[in-house]
């Protein structure tokens, strides 16, 4: 390999010197500038991806499929006792199937009894899971919906089970979904059946932590944890998953979702429960409140 | 900067293309207890070891750029401190007239570690969210246990290049 002629590197080594200056003080000034401003550059970080990973979809399912088929490889020459096992597995599935489903027809009957309406707001989009976060020190994946779909940032992302995290950065066709278990995760929950108010934090292990319980005697390892819709964040009660002890003696989640394999995700339409803050606000309705001031503005016109 | 170089410049960029992604195809969705190797970092490290006037600060900023968006970092200073770092690192490998590999191991390891450290420690200084001190020591070690086979691999492609332009030259 012919080395390059040391004059020539001469005359170029204050350029490339400059050059490199340059792009070092740009990289610092877009950190301190996102250190500053978040958002914006935040949403920089959406666009980009948004421009960059659609170009890399057609490939990106195949060699997932690829590698987890090769992954597998090993569980298939056990595939008769899994064959057994899921079998054993099926058949106690179905009676809990016949519960369910006698269980919701009660609760049909109930509802209509009390001529309840569930809050039509609340449908879900469904989306596929495209790419992980890439590294150990971060957990989120990128989903194949966008504000092409309506997306909007902070809403929920459920698998067909339990809550799997909120959406943080939507780009166009892409949107990122922050996992329950990154370190910049914090939700709030209630826990059943007593009651009590708690805060689910991430700290990028399988199990979140259950910080600021109110009263830790109240609680006990096996109770439901679900969100508890304060701070208008998400709705109230989806299931986040189940409380544990760990053996420091410290209170964790053991999540619902199923975290191991995460393909599909249903994303919640969220656009907030209204907030009913004086007693005037439920009797009088917002739209008829509207209404009677055109009238009196009228009224006073004539 | 002639043809062969952009050419060159080109490949590399697509490789790290490639490799960011391999890293975020959805494979690992559960927080690990250890850490892989930088891979981006390692095979750059390696192409300034063996390839210095082919790895310009542009080519290495952008990709580490991308490799920021996409791995949630703070965007720009993993980039910013692998621009600086590997500037110090090509000069070297410039200067220096014979290149064993020992000394090449030996100064990518200084400048790998400085990267990675004043990376984590700035972002504990400046209250960014990190995953703690443990992994980021995993990921040092692991990355610089790689270094020795990505500088054979590319190393070879050198030989191979050589080999070819000898037999050409025969003809």
């Amino acid at each position: 390999m012919a080395r390059p002629n040391p004059k020539e590197a001469d005359t170029l080594a204050p350029f490339r010197y400059l050059t490199t200056g340059i792009i070092v003080f740009l990289l610092v000034a877009l950190f301190l500038i996102w250190r500053l401003d978040n958002p914006r550059i935040e949403k920089l970080r959406a666009e980009v991806i948004d421009y960059i990973l659609p170009k890399f979809e057609w490939v990106m399912a195949p060699a997932t499929g690829l590698i987890r088929i090769t992954r597998d490889f090993r569980s298939y020459q056990s595939l008769y006792s899994q064959n057994q096992e899921l079998r054993r597995e099926l058949q106690q599935m179905k009676s809990w199937k016949e519960a369910a489903l006698q269980l919701e027809q009660e609760n049909a009957r109930l509802l209509d009894l009390n001529n309840l309406q569930l809050d039509p707001k609340l449908t879900h989009i469904s989306s596929i899971v495209l790419a992980d976060s890439g590294s150990p020190f971060r957990q989120s994946v990128l989903v194949n919906v966008g504000v092409q779909d309506g997306i909007q940032d902070g809403w929920a992302a459920m698998d067909g089970l339990g809550l799997v995290g909120r959406i943080s950065g939507v780009g166009s066709k892409t949107a990122r979904v922050l996992l329950l278990t990154d370190t910049a995760s914090i939700i709030p929950a209630t826990i059943q059946p007593s009651g009590q108010r708690a805060l689910i934090a991430g700290d990028n292990t399988v199990a979140p932590t259950v910080e600021f319980l109110e009263n830790a005697d109240l609680v006990r390892p096996g109770d439901r944890v679900e969100t508890s819709g304060s701070g208008g964040i998400f709705p109230p009660n989806l299931l986040i998953g189940r409380l544990a002890l760990d053996p420091s003696g410290r209170l964790r989640v053991r999540l619902a979702a199923d975290y191991e394999r995460l393909e599909f995700l249903r994303v919640l339409r969220n656009f907030g429960t209204e907030a009913i803050d004086n007693p005037g606000n439920l009797i009088i309705n917002k739209s008829l409140k509207s209404l009677s001031d055109n009238q009196s503005t009228k009224a006073n016109g004539t | 900067m002639n043809i062969r170089s952009f050419a060159h410049q080109v490949i590399y960029f697509c490789i790290g293309l490639l490799i960011i992604f391999f890293q975020i195809l959805p494979l690992q969705t559960t927080p690990q207890t250890w850490s892989g190797p930088n891979i981006l970092l390692v095979f750059f490290a390696a192409n300034v070891s063996k390839r210095p006037e082919f790895t310009s600060s542009f080519l290495i900023a952008s990709i580490f750029l991308i490799e920021d968006f996409f791995l949630m970092r703070p965007p720009g200073l993993m980039s910013a401190l692998t621009v600086l770092g590997f500037y110090f690192l090509k000069r070297k490998f410039q200067n220096q007239e014979v290149n064993s590999f020992i000394f090449s191991w030996g100064s990518v390891a200084a400048c790998l570690t400085i990267i990675l450290l004043l990376y984590y420690f700035i972002s504990v200084l400046l209250f960014i969210p990190s995953a703690g001190f443990k992994l980021t020591l995993m990921e040092l070690l692991m990355t610089l246990a790689l270094y020795p086979v990505f500088s054979a691999l590319i190393g070879s492609f050198d030989k191979l290049n050589l080999k070819k332009a000898e037999t050409i030259i025969q003809k």
